[in-house]
């Protein structure tokens, strides 16, 4: 699914903040500073999130051409996580240790040591096992400040808008909602306010006043 | 406004969607699966093929139906009876030639699956305007209806007229007519733009 082509299936959010002067050459400067760093089996990092181009993940070299349409900025974000199955990880961790008891001739491991382990396995395992990837796409239409993002998962929203919120500070993500809808209707501040005061309405019983 | 204040301002307005939602569906049963919107003419709505309804006790009672037109069945009405409201749909709306169906969440008022009318055009650039234009089409009839909502639900009339009549339909008696409702609201427009 995704703003080319498939499904529709997308959260939209509402940009907050005032737009840069000269916004298009330095949004484009911001998204390459922000573009996708692959991972490597050395990094500390177990996941991580950039922009990428939205017609191909591996596409990292972001010029004007490939992230604006027309009034829209379409992105991909990417997000890598090095996934190694728990029970191989599990396996490669007890013949590690039991070869670091042997060469050391302790009983027992402390912590320290068996951390040690722990990230030497993790490293060499992540050079036999490809990050899992997953790319979303993006699309956000700058005459009114609203972006599609095409999945529904809190998780990812809340690294959209990490990686959204560092790419083009000061400007802010929020998600739409009813509160939301009435500030972008221009509604007058006391109408706001009302709003934020209301009480659910029982439907299905007449309250007793 | 602090970032913390508007936070919890979005976040306490969340059950309006589900509000939302139940004055769609009433709505769209007292027009007979038509609704007048102002500045865009008639549209049809109706809500099909999957409703979920849920009430928050001690923990989430849920109800989920599914069929070929779950809202217009006995255990939907019982449903609301039961003090449950809907946080999940699948919709219909067509205006004009142009078709869309999706699911609603009430919450965020996302829409998710939108099926939009089929394009025009096979490249994958002249695509992805088009998808957007009929996106954005889609959800300017849908930010109407809501403002509808909004401005209904602001004012006295909401306590006074609509959610008396909401009730009654909720019970399954008569209740306000299309006609009695349009009336209401071109009223409300009238004298907001007296104001």
């Amino acid at each position: 699914m995704g703003a080319l082509r498939g499904s529709i299936s997308y959260a939209k959010f509402h940009v907050r903040g005032e737009m840069p002067d000269a916004f298009v050459d330095k949004f484009a400067k911001s998204v390459r500073l922000r573009a996708f760093r692959p991972l490597v089996p050395s990094d500390e990092d177990e996941q991580r999130a950039g922009w990428c181009s939205i017609h191909h993940p591996f596409d990292l070299d972001l010029d004007h051409g490939k992230i604006y349409a027309n009034e829209y900025m379409n992105l991909g974000l990417r997000i890598d996580r090095w996934r190694i199955p728990s029970a191989v990880l599990k396996a490669h961790l007890a013949d590690a240790e039991a070869a670091r008891l042997e060469q050391t001739g302790q009983q027992r491991l402390s912590k320290t040591q068996r951390d040690d382990v722990r990230v030497m396995v993790v490293r060499k395992l992540r050079e036999q096992f490809m990050p899992a990837m997953r790319v979303i796409d993006l699309s956000w239409n700058l005459n009114t400040g609203v972006v599609r993002f095409f999945s529904h998962s809190n998780t990812v929203h809340e690294t959209l808008i990490e990686v959204f919120e560092t790419t083009f500070k000061p400007l802010s993500l929020v998600l739409d909602g009813a509160y939301v809808r009435a500030e972008n209707l221009k509604m007058p501040a006391a109408s706001l306010d009302a709003i934020a005061a209301l009480e659910p309405t029982p439907f299905h019983f007449e309250p007793t006043r | 406004m602090k970032q913390i204040e508007l936070g919890e301002r979005i976040e306490s307005a969340r059950f309006l969607g589900r509000e939302f939602l139940v004055f769609v569906w009433w709505l769209s049963e007292i027009g007979e699966g038509t609704i007048a919107l102002p500045g865009h003419g008639d549209i049809e709505l109706h809500l099909d093929s999957m409703l979920v309804l849920e009430r928050q006790a001690e923990g989430v009672e849920s109800c989920r139906l599914k069929g070929a037109d779950p809202s217009t069945g006995k255990e939907a009405k019982e449903a609301l009876r039961d003090g449950k409201l809907p946080t999940r749909a699948h919709a219909h709306v067509s205006q004009a030639e142009k078709a869309f169906s999706f699911a609603w969440n009430a919450d965020t008022l996302a829409t998710s699956g939108v099926k939009i009318p089929a394009l025009l055009t096979d490249s994958e650039d002249d695509g992805f305007f088009e998808r957007m234009q009929l996106v954005e089409e889609l959800e300017t009839l849908l930010l109407s209806l809501f403002e509808q909502f909004l401005r209904l639900r602001l004012s006295s009339e909401w306590d006074a007229t609509v959610v008396p009549a909401i009730r009654l339909w909720v019970r399954d008696q008569p209740t306000m007519t299309r006609a009695d409702y349009e009336s209401l609201r071109d009223q409300m427009a009238l004298r907001a733009r007296k104001r």
